[in-house]
């Protein structure tokens, strides 16, 4: 039975076209990448490639699943995040690839925990106390890194806790909403939001603060629907950044370059000047894969990753590219409305719309018109925990689609 | 190599917007299908309200799904919601509470067909499926409501759909029976105040009910045997 008006797109050419772009990839990363390090690109991409095979053929053929365009999106971007880190950073490429396949299994595993919205509300509180337990555990443990503390070592690797909560956040907040809008109370999350927001402040990770708040808002909003408080919190929040600028005053010392990158064009506003110039200088197709000079900046795969993409794929692409993250918004509201659950609705909204206010802090951070905070792009930026994350938001955003899952054994 | 290089770029680039752009769209522009799973009427007015969500909000507020101006229905006062086994309806903590066939109900309560539900003074009705379903569902009850004739012999089946039937020899009777020795109009079964009746027509080989010759008009019950010659029904209603 299909639920949808019209049809969806097709898997097999789309799919084609999909593999085609990161074959092409390859072969331009090869022919550029050095000697010890072509090997390494091709099992990355290869395995990549791979794995895109196996999960649309188990979940087409296998689950019998329908409208792939959320994972395509996901596969595509994944592809071109994955073609700048092994073109910037050839040997960190395996690693990114782990990332990336933990991430699928992530986006496996979210969509079938949110199969039972059961099993969902009685695991919320866990979830809950292991989100905060995690950021209190980096708050103390976490070594200063690039003035935040939010870096945790374990052996070689370096993970992110503050990456893997936005998931629990947005499952957590939403499944405080227990009986079918009868209890509007906001106070469970708020207690909650306020523990993960405290801890991300005084980790000095501020951007992801304001992710958080920002997916706080929206969960408040949509469960709610309730302006007043709303607002009450925001002014509480306004106030209380207001307090911490007033007596910490070095935090405000973090965004002393925004507004004024030009005046310092070779210190503070370093990174910003040269993505704007080199954004530019990519034009509308961009000069090629690898070939871009934005890549010798600091953090050019991270936080000004957006601006490779400018230089090396060109506008028109970037613009493409934050297109998805938009669309992604409007799939989740259009869908909101017939989801088999408001816990579904909101999970999904607050899922795209975390992921297009990080990707709009990203693109406006680097170009000035917002302070640099540091957040990475969603799917594109370098960073395992980035990336796990992004997947599994993806998870939470799939889950709003009836024919996602079987209804009374019957899938829709 | 540079010239190739040089492709590179447009063919990267067309290639990315080409799946972006269609899946983009595709999502942009498919939404669900309004489905009519069940239908609320008011019994009021029968005005009609199409439940196509999984979740339905009834209440007062112009936020809910179906929205009343009676101000014995709180602004948010029930949830009908559709779950793995079936329809419910939830109370979301209204004042006047929600009423099943006149019971109320503790949280929430499972659905029925044709259940009546009473939101403060508001009465509902509520179907299952949607109103052409629930039009066929009549069409086909009262199908089912009506008595026939089941032919013994072969399991042929007489619906007794209509004000009476005929039975006999002659071209166009309702049930023809080609044998010599039954008349060209052997008998009738008619309704009459809701009761089925058959009566004879006076012909050579009397008609029979539960073996017993008739003369005059005789109601019919379930379970009773016309025969007619060698020819057997049996009445079903």
């Amino acid at each position: 039975m299909n639920i949808l008006k019209g049809k969806n797109v097709n898997l097999a050419i789309m799919l084609f076209v999909v593999t085609l772009f990161e074959v092409t990839c390859l072969f331009t990363l090869f022919q550029k990448a050095e000697e010890q390090y072509k090997m390494n690109i091709i099992i990355t991409m290869g395995i990549y490639i791979l794995v895109q095979y196996a999960y649309f053929f188990g979940a087409k053929i296998i689950l019998k699943r329908k409208g792939f365009e959320v994972e395509l999106i996901a596969f595509l971007l994944t592809a071109i995040g994955l073609s700048v880190t092994l073109s910037v950073y050839p040997n960190l490429a395996v690693k990114q690839l782990i990332a990336v396949l933990i991430g699928i299994c992530g986006f496996i595993f979210v969509g079938w925990l949110l199969r039972d919205i059961d099993r969902i509300m009685f695991l919320r509180v866990p979830i809950a106390i292991c989100a905060v337990g995690l950021l209190a555990f980096t708050l103390v443990f976490a070594k200063l890194t690039n003035g935040a503390k939010n870096w945790i070592y374990i052996g070689g690797l370096s993970i992110q806790p503050s990456e893997l909560v936005k998931v629990a956040f947005i499952i957590v907040g939403a499944a405080t909403l227990e009986r079918l809008q009868s209890n509007r109370s906001l106070t469970k999350f708020i207690v909650f939001a306020l523990g993960c927001v405290g801890c991300l402040f005084l980790m000095y990770d501020f951007g992801t603060a304001l992710i958080f708040f920002f997916t706080f808002i929206v969960i408040s909003f949509m469960r709610s629907g309730d302006v007043r408080t709303i607002a009450l919190v925001c002014t509480g929040a306004f106030m209380g950044g207001l307090l911490v600028l007033i007596f910490k005053p070095y935090v405000a010392n973090r965004f002393a370059a925004y507004g004024h990158v030009w005046e310092n064009f070779d210190t503070s506003g370093f990174q910003q000047t040269r993505t704007m110039i080199y954004s530019a200088a990519g034009g509308l197709f961009g000069v090629g894969l690898g070939n871009g000079k934005l890549r010798g900046v600091y953090a050019a795969t991270e936080d000004l990753v957006f601006g490779v993409i400018c230089e090396e794929f060109g506008m028109i692409m970037a613009g493409a590219i934050l297109l998805s993250y938009v669309a992604l918004l409007v799939y989740s509201i259009r869908h909101s409305k017939y989801a088999r659950s408001s816990f579904y609705a909101i999970v999904a909204c607050a899922a795209s719309a975390l992921m297009l206010f990080q990707a709009s802090l990203n693109v406006f951070g680097v170009n000035d018109i917002l302070p640099l905070t540091g957040v990475t792009l969603p799917f594109i930026s370098r960073g395992g925990s980035s990336i796990m994350c992004c997947w599994m938001l993806m998870g939470l955003i799939k889950s709003v689609d009836r024919s996602t899952y079987k209804f009374g054994g019957v899938r829709q | 190599m540079a010239e190739i290089e040089y492709i590179m770029r447009y063919v990267l680039c067309i290639l990315a917007i080409a799946v972006i752009f269609n899946c983009v769209w595709s999502l942009i522009r498919l939404k669900p299908d309004k489905k009519v799973y069940a239908l609320l009427v008011d019994m009021a007015n029968e005005k009609q309200y199409p439940i196509n969500c999984y979740e339905t909000s009834v209440g007062r507020s112009r936020h809910c799904d179906v929205v009343f101006t009676n101000s014995t229905v709180s602004r948010s006062h029930a949830v009908v919601a559709l779950r793995k086994d079936g329809f419910y309806v939830f109370d979301t903590e209204s004042k006047t509470g929600v009423y099943v066939n006149d019971e109320k109900i503790e949280k929430k309560k499972k659905l029925q067909d044709g259940d009546i539900i009473a939101f403060g003074t508001a009465f509902m009705k509520f179907y299952m499926g949607s109103e052409a379903d629930r039009d066929i569902k009549h069409e086909k009850n009262e199908k089912e409501l009506c008595p026939r004739l089941v032919n013994i012999m072969d399991d042929t089946e007489f619906d007794l759909d209509g004000d009476f039937i005929t039975i006999g020899r002659e071209a166009g009777s309702n049930i023809e029976i080609s044998a010599r020795y039954v008349s060209r109009r052997q008998a009738e079964i008619f309704k009459e105040k809701n009761r089925w009746y058959i009566e004879d027509f006076g012909s050579v080989v009397k008609t029979t009910v539960n073996g017993e010759k008739i003369y005059s008009p005789t109601e019919l019950r379930d379970g009773d045997v016309i025969k007619i010659g060698d020819f057997a029904f049996l009445y079903e209603e």
